[in-house]
């Protein structure tokens, strides 16, 4: 906020019971500035007000309605602050903001701000009024069942999409504003009583230690606060969904919303919430068991399979079928690349292609997908730049990759240090790698939460929510992770 | 993470796991510098033993497997292996091989000198199986005709499976062979003979007295 505009500095900004000096400053202040409107009013009694807001980010009609008529139609002649809002605005949420810096961060957010004369003090009417999307269901978190809202841009609608699904006087939206030069505004949200107080104290913590100048996401935020600096793997929980939200703060964890992102973040975050799905709890118990468990395989496949093709191609040939081996052996001949190349180039092909299907607009994308995908790969293998098997293996890897979308990013280095590995050293590199990264988890915490929670035998919460989720009828006030409910 | 991560690093290095050159693989190679054998047949012969060497080849996806033979002679077993692989610009592999035919000198006479010298391979499994030629000799059986099967070595070994299981066959797979060299016990063969029609058919078993000196082969 020490920003310098029009030759006044925000910070030595000071206003006076003189209106035409007060309005002479706020001039200063937002020159070159063209959403900024001044409206000055005077009533036939001669009450003489200023009203300042900035065009675009208020809702016009509740001004008009509520703020100008009022003024203009007053009978008093003449009103300080207090009578202002006591008595002259029309509108459900108007206070008097002596700081000035509070008052400019509230213009800058759309409030509307009226000075008098005869009063320094400025009146702030809530007039926000930016045009938002509508809260529809967020495309990498569809569901089969279950609600279809999902956060948008608007914070102050995030906020009541989750307030609407859980209806607890014990529920806490803790606002804060963060980064000098966009002033975001961060809301800490947790269910006091169920949230452990160590818990919200040191989120509170890290918020506080942020040294940003601007937050325009909640991954500025993820990275800064988050624990792990260099882990692949996610140790905040990220959702564009309420009612995972709702679901989380009930677990006994807190969420983090920002301001003009869809995206809220949870903490903590442990490996389970990786290879959970909305429809988990949406579907019945079996179908919603027997999918985490595969989506758990299918992490560990897309992991693995890479490299344990090469390492049993380049070690433990005997492994595989005689006919497998024969087939392997023909598909490879003529090709120019040995098995481990080949497969590290596809691998790095078909990155590369799902980030430009991700850049890429809907349909384009969907057709660059099928060209790149099917008639690259297809005409690759008949001129026999690359074998049919490793095709297979990095397909397999890719689409078993998919089954847990949150740990698609924890997966990509991983599986390049596995093939490594196994390149060098077979089976023993493989399992060597897969027991580093059981270590790396082991070691791994989030919030003071281990990783691990709820997947090792040793290490769990009270809850029947673990490698399988039992019926809600056995679940029921038992599945926080924290602590037990305390109602 | 950081206390075990030393004990890691230590247990790769002890393990000696890069420490062998043999053990050391070129990662440029690829599945066709290996060759899969699927049966091999030896019998003696004026300079000391002869073998037939069964390989498995096919040249394309959609295309179907063929049986390759090319026959190698040495003084002794170890020679016979060495020979064979310095014919091939691919590698000898063994893996897959599931039957060996003897003459019945050779069943009688060398049996633990061929069982020392494939064991002291690395890439011959315990589970291949041996049998004795009769009526014909082990090169012939090889190369006859296989009513079930492309490749008649395969098709010995189904025929070898499915009557060991039932019994009306002698079960000789080479862990078995073994144990009964090492243990001085007598052991039994299953015998192959050709049919009237040249296939190769079950011809009963063929028992052999314990083997002096077993214990050196343990």
């Amino acid at each position: 906020m020490g920003q310098i505009k029009g030759g006044i500095s925000i910070d030595s900004l000071e206003l006076t019971r003189s209106l035409v000096g007060n309005l002479a400053a706020m001039r200063a202040l937002f020159q070159n500035d063209n959403t900024f409107v001044t409206r000055e009013t005077q009533s036939p009694a001669g009450l003489h007000c200023a009203v300042f807001f900035l065009d675009g980010m208020v809702n016009n009609l509740a001004i008009n309605q509520s703020i100008i008529r009022p003024l203009v139609c007053s009978t008093l002649p003449k009103a300080d602050a207090d009578t202002l809002a006591r008595t002259v605005i029309q509108i459900n949420d108007s206070k008097i903001v002596p700081d000035v810096s509070q008052m400019l961060s509230a213009l800058l957010y759309g409030d509307t701000v009226i000075l008098t004369e005869g009063d320094a003090r400025p009146v702030v009417v809530n007039t926000k009024g930016f045009s938002v999307r509508s809260a529809t269901e967020p495309d990498n978190e569809r569901v089969l069942r279950g609600p279809r809202e999902g956060f948008t841009e608007a914070f102050m609608p995030n906020l009541a999409l989750i307030r609407r699904r859980v209806n607890d006087p014990r529920l806490k939206f803790s606002f804060s504003r963060r980064a000098g030069r966009t002033n975001t505004v961060v809301c800490l949200c947790y269910l006091e009583g169920v949230a452990p107080p160590e818990l919200i104290e040191e989120a509170r913590r890290r918020l506080d230690k942020l040294s940003l100048d601007g937050i325009l996401d909640a991954n500025y935020l993820s990275e800064t606060i988050r624990d792990g600096r260099f882990t692949p793997f996610p140790t905040l929980g990220t959702t564009e969904r309420p009612d995972v939200v709702a679901a989380k703060l009930l677990e006994g964890r807190l969420a983090i919303l920002v301001d003009g992102t869809p995206v809220a973040l949870t903490a903590p975050c442990i490996l389970q919430e990786c290879v959970q799905s909305c429809d988990d709890y949406y579907l019945p118990t079996s179908q919603a068991g027997l999918a985490r468990v595969l989506r758990s395989i299918g992490f560990l496949l897309s992991l693995a399979v890479p490299a344990f093709y090469v390492a049993l191609l380049y070690y433990h040939a005997e492994l595989f079928p005689t006919r497998m081996l024969l087939a392997i052996a023909a598909a490879q001949k003529g090709v120019p690349l040995p098995p481990l190349w080949e497969i590290f180039a596809l691998l790095i092909v078909f990155e590369i292609l799902k980030e430009a299907g991700t850049r890429t607009p809907g349909v384009i994308g969907s057709t660059m997908s099928i060209v790149g995908g099917l008639v690259l790969g297809q005409s690759a293998v008949t001129a026999r730049l690359i074998s049919a098997p490793a095709v297979i293996i990095v397909a397999v890897a890719a689409v078993t990759g998919l089954a847990a979308p949150k740990l698609q990013a924890a997966a990509l280095p991983l599986r390049f240090l596995l093939l490594l590995a196994a390149a060098f050293f077979g089976l023993y590199g493989l399992v060597f790698g897969l027991a580093l990264i059981l270590l790396h988890l082991c070691a791994l915490r989030s919030f003071g939460t281990p990783y691990l929670l709820n997947l090792l035998p040793r290490v769990h919460a009270h809850t029947e929510d673990r490698w399988w989720r039992v019926s809600w009828k056995k679940m029921h006030s038992r599945r926080f992770l924290a602590r037990k409910d305390k109602p | 993470m950081k206390k075990f991560l030393p004990l890691l690093l230590l247990a790769l290095l002890l393990s000696g796991c890069d420490a062998d050159a043999n053990n050391r693989v070129d990662i440029n190679q690829d599945a066709g510098q290996i060759l899969p054998v699927s049966a091999l047949s030896i019998d003696r012969c004026a300079g000391g033993f002869q073998m037939t060497v069964e390989s498995i080849r096919q040249d394309s996806l959609d295309g179907d497997v063929s049986p390759g033979y090319f026959t190698v002679q040495a003084a002794d077993f170890p020679a016979l292996f060495d020979r064979a692989d310095e014919l091939l610009a691919s590698r000898l592999y063994l893996s897959h091989a599931q039957v060996i035919l003897v003459s019945q000198s050779v069943a009688q006479n060398d049996l633990p000198a061929l069982v020392d010298s494939l064991l002291a391979r690395p890439d011959a499994r315990l589970t291949l199986r041996i049998a004795v030629a009769q009526g014909a000799t082990p090169d012939e059986l090889l190369r006859a005709e296989a009513l079930t099967e492309g490749i008649p070595g395969m098709a010995l070994a189904a025929l070898l499976d499915k009557r060991a299981s039932d019994g009306s066959l002698a079960d000789s797979p080479l862990f078995r062979i073994l144990d009964c060299l090492c243990s001085g016990q007598a052991l039994s063969l299953p015998v192959l003979t050709p049919n009237l029609d040249g296939h190769t058919a079950p011809g009963g078993s063929l028992a052999l007295p314990p083997f002096t000196g077993g214990d050196s082969h343990a």
